[in-house]
């Protein structure tokens, strides 16, 4: 108890601190001292401000994660309710220009994410379960795109307040299924790493959701193509052209193995630095893929898999990093998740949420429990390997503005301003926070009720390594 | 630049094997190779990196410099202070007069003449900057050591590395302070007031605040590398920020934090420290690259002029000032002498070459006012430092004179001595 009150006074302070020093260095610090000699470079507004922005958003995650502890809960809840609370649709301490800027350390987070996702999943596992992972990955699909499908198509004949014209209700019911395939790997992989989860359900569900992020791209693409051609929108970028599709996956896929094998030649042969080198890989995948129009995620998944079963020995030492940078990480990412979440858009908009977040969860949980049953899969995956597949991804909220954007027309009805977001497009990020919320609750059960929480021997106190004590 | 940084990076393993030489340990020590990567592919070399680019990634570096500033405040322990020489200390005193003195007038002289056609130029943040830069000297003394040198030479290099230390310290709180001085003001609603009068007062407060909020979150983390990790990042960010937010050095801030933390009881830092100290390296190379990108080669006849003032004042002035202050310490008790300097010695002339940390005030100068003035000193500060490096490289040290080579006793602190704890 006296730890929490001590814990929401340091976090109470840290806001208050940053406050004070915004209201005293008034609203526009860098053109304020770029005002005298001939200027170099102008810096954007929020650019400056995104430093203390960062800081706030570590140490205050970062504690909250410990509060929520306190009650039993994920830390990645804590992370989420964090960045709620502090973003600019609630208090507005991190303002909007700034998580814009925020966007390399998430671009940062997401590669590391993926490195260490692609270091967990094991080839020998993969090829061994196949069977399984096709069948919960399908028996997911299938589900979701019948009944969340089907529950949209609904929803929108009978609410006219969405706007959705009536024709245009089958196509867009099916890109929104579609999104709601997405589950969050990060989630996974974060929660598996606080709970120390060791065993065959961790393995099956963390595979099954690696595999789904690959299909879900596929899909996504079909999705907007078809969706794109009933609706007469030529929804442009390369989601509408099925030939890339290839390219995208098969570049990402590419570009991932040649810094994996990079990596692992540089672990082999030199070994020092390794947390720099990495964060500067992480960052070199996320600007090149950016540039190149790939898949940052999967190339990093690729380049973590590669590395794992390719090169295992001479990789530990990198993995190990990755899991030492993974907290500062994992609290960043959920804590800018949580701060493009919009709580108020929920009390306008409960019933169609209300309905895609429970059609959501019920359509996983047979797809999982199907999935399993047919492929023989152990009782605790058949049980609880649906609570890994809640927490929709981080790709989920791209995908939403990605259709809101290439749908725009259909999606706003008469009246709503274009600086106003569209119903629908509140329903889904609405959702998508809930699902955010209550995602890591229930998958912190699942690993707690399958038996694998607590199974990964933990390291040794130390911790320092040489080779890892470079951050 | 994040290849040319990770090849770099790379190297560090074969660099310490460089580095027994002494060619190659003066330098990496001070950085330059990084710096020529820097240039290479810079506007001035290849034109892969723009300044402008570079700027963009304003926060990761604003933090690298807190993390710099916490690295040098967290070596403020009050027992490691007071254990230092009072040879020292008066050396470094000695230093900053002779800086303040000598660089400071040349510094106010030659920037007021430099830019007097130029409206709006920063010459006071200038005139900061280079008597920060000037405070001091490198600390590396590998590359003057000289066989045969024995006890005395030993010492003397102890001498030259603690007053180099403690010397850079003090040039951050010039800058810091200074910076301040110069700049702009603080406002709260109505109530405008001078920012050398609120920032300093908040910046205290704040690493008084950081420093225990610091603390109580290391406990929490406990021994997870990953979690003081975690910690480590966000105080540095966070002061960092708040510094930039209130037109303070992030630089100067973060050594008052990590002052505070070092100096508070309860939570073990050592291997917190340790993980800090680990990325020494690999944050030298960063900002002397980012030095090398940023650099204005094309600082005419008239910087240059500013360059060999600068030089020459360094090379005539510091050698004589560091062996004037320890020569002239003699033990004042009745207790036998504890130490002894050479008369001459290469290392009097170390004391020309300039502290590393000049160039990371010189980058955080530009971080925070991006302007071709600034520039312009950064490319001062760092061919100033490269000249001094080279001119020490080669000098040659006369013998001592009959008179001059008893070696004098030079007043050290047990600790330093090694002969256990008072």
């Amino acid at each position: 108890m006296a730890n929490a009150v001590r814990i929401l006074m340091t976090l109470f302070a840290l806001v208050g601190f940053a406050i004070l020093a915004r209201v005293l260095a008034g609203d526009d610090t860098s053109t304020q001292i770029i005002s005298t000699d001939e200027a170099l470079f102008s810096y954007g507004h929020g650019l400056r401000e995104t430093v203390v922005g960062l800081g706030i958003l570590l140490l205050g995650a970062w504690l909250t994660g410990k509060l929520s502890q306190l009650v039993k809960l994920s830390k990645i809840t804590g992370y989420i309710l964090f960045g709620i609370l502090v973003g600019p649709h609630v208090s507005n301490v991190i303002e909007q220009p700034e998580l814009d800027f925020l966007k390399l350390a998430n671009d940062l987070a997401i590669a590391l994410i993926a490195f260490a996702a692609g270091g967990e999943i094991e080839l020998s596992f993969v090829k061994r379960s196949l069977k399984m992972i096709m069948m919960i990955v399908g028996g997911q699909v299938v589900f979701v795109l019948l009944l969340v499908g089907g529950a949209m198509f609904g929803v929108f004949r009978m609410l006219p307040e969405l706007g959705i014209a009536p024709d245009h209700a089958l196509p867009i019911a099916m890109v929104v299924a579609v999104i709601a395939t997405a589950s969050s790997p990060a989630v996974v992989i974060a929660l598996i790493e606080e709970m120390r989860a060791r065993g065959a359900f961790t393995q099956a569900v963390l595979t099954a959701t690696v595999c789904k992020d690959l299909v879900l791209l596929v899909l996504f693409a079909i999705a907007m193509a078809i969706s794109g051609g009933i609706l007469g929108i030529d929804s442009g970028g390369e989601h509408s052209l099925m030939g890339h599709l290839a390219m995208h996956l098969g570049g990402s896929l590419a570009i991932g193995a040649v810094v994996g094998v990079a990596l692992a030649a540089y672990v082999h042969f030199v070994g020092a630095h390794l947390a720099m080198v990495l964060i500067g890989a992480s960052f070199g995948l996320a600007l090149i893929a950016g540039s190149l129009d790939l898949e940052p995620l999967i190339a990093a998944l690729a380049a973590g898999v590669l590395m794992r079963n390719v090169y295992p020995e001479q990789t530990e030492s990198l993995f190990e990093t990755v899991r030492e940078l993974s907290v500062p990480v994992y609290a960043v990412f959920f804590a800018v998740a949580g701060c493009h979440t919009d709580p108020a858009a929920l009390v306008t908009v409960w019933p169609a949420v209300v309905t895609l977040v429970v059609v959501r969860v019920l359509a996983i949980g047979l797809g999982t429990w199907g999935g399993a049953k047919i492929a023989g899969a152990d009782m605790s995956t058949q049980r609880w390997g649906w609570t890994a597949f809640i927490s929709p991804a981080g790709v989920s909220l791209a995908l939403v503005y990605l259709l809101a954007q290439d749908f725009d027309q259909a999606l706003r009805p008469e009246g709503v301003a274009e600086s106003e977001q569209a119903p629908l497009t509140m329903v889904l990020i609405s959702a998508i926070a809930l699902q955010q919320l209550v995602g890591p609750i229930l998958f912190k059960i699942g690993l707690a009720r399958s038996g694998d929480a607590g199974r990964e021997v933990a390291p040794p106190p130390s911790g320092m390594a040489p080779d890892s004590a470079d951050q | 630049m994040i290849l040319t940084a990770s090849g770099l990076l790379a190297t560090a393993p074969f660099a310490v094997r460089w580095r027994r030489g002494k060619t190659m340990a003066a330098l990496i020590s001070g950085g330059w190779l990084a710096m020529t990567a820097g240039l290479l592919i810079g506007p001035a070399g290849l034109n892969l990196v723009e300044p402008t680019t570079l700027l963009q990634t304003f926060p990761l570096l604003a933090t690298g410099l807190g993390w710099i500033g916490l690295m040098v405040g967290l070596q403020l322990r009050r027992d490691v202070v007071l254990a230092l020489p009072t040879s020292v200390r008066h050396l470094v005193a000695m230093d900053i007069v002779v800086s303040v003195v000598l660089f400071g007038g040349a510094a106010t002289a030659m920037l007021y003449w430099w830019w007097r056609d130029r409206a709006g130029a920063s010459v006071h943040e200038g005139i900061v900057l280079v008597l920060a830069a000037s405070v001091g000297w490198a600390m590396e003394t590998r590359s003057l050591h000289s066989d045969g040198g024995g006890p005395a030479q030993e010492r003397l290099s102890i001498a030259i590395r603690a007053g180099g230390s403690l010397a850079a310290v003090i040039a951050i709180t010039i800058f810091g302070l200074g910076a301040v001085a110069t700049g702009g003001s603080l406002s709260a609603g109505d109530l405008a007031a001078p920012g050398w009068l609120i920032a300093p007062g908040l910046c205290a407060v704040l690493a008084i605040f950081m420093g225990v909020a610091g603390r109580f979150m290391l406990g929490l983390a406990g021994k997870h590398t990953a979690e003081q990790l975690a910690v480590f990042l966000g105080v540095v960010a966070f002061v960092a920020g708040i510094a930039t937010e209130l037109g303070v050095s992030a630089l100067f801030a973060a050594l008052m934090t990590g002052a505070v933390m070092a100096n508070l009881k309860g939570v073990d830092l050592r291997r917190f420290e340790r993980f800090i100290l680990a990325a020494e390296h690999a944050l030298a190379v960063i900002f002397a690259m980012v030095a090398g990108v940023l650099l204005d080669p094309m600082i005419g006849w008239t910087g240059f002029g500013v360059v060999l003032v600068l030089v020459g004042l360094r090379q005539t002035a510091k050698p004589g000032a560091v062996r004037f202050a320890l020569r002239t310490q003699r033990a004042t008790t009745d207790q036998p002498a504890r130490g002894e300097v050479p008369a001459r010695s290469r290392l009097y002339g170390g004391a020309a070459r300039q502290s590393p940390i000049a160039m990371i005030m010189a980058v955080g100068l530009v971080l925070s006012h991006p302007t071709e003035s600034s520039r312009e000193l950064l490319t001062v500060v760092v061919l100033t430092g490269l000249l001094c490096q080279l001119v020490t490289m080669v000098r040659r040290v006369p013998a001592p004179s009959v008179a001059e080579s008893a070696p004098v006793a030079l007043e050290t602190s047990p600790t330093v001595d090694g002969e256990g704890a008072q």
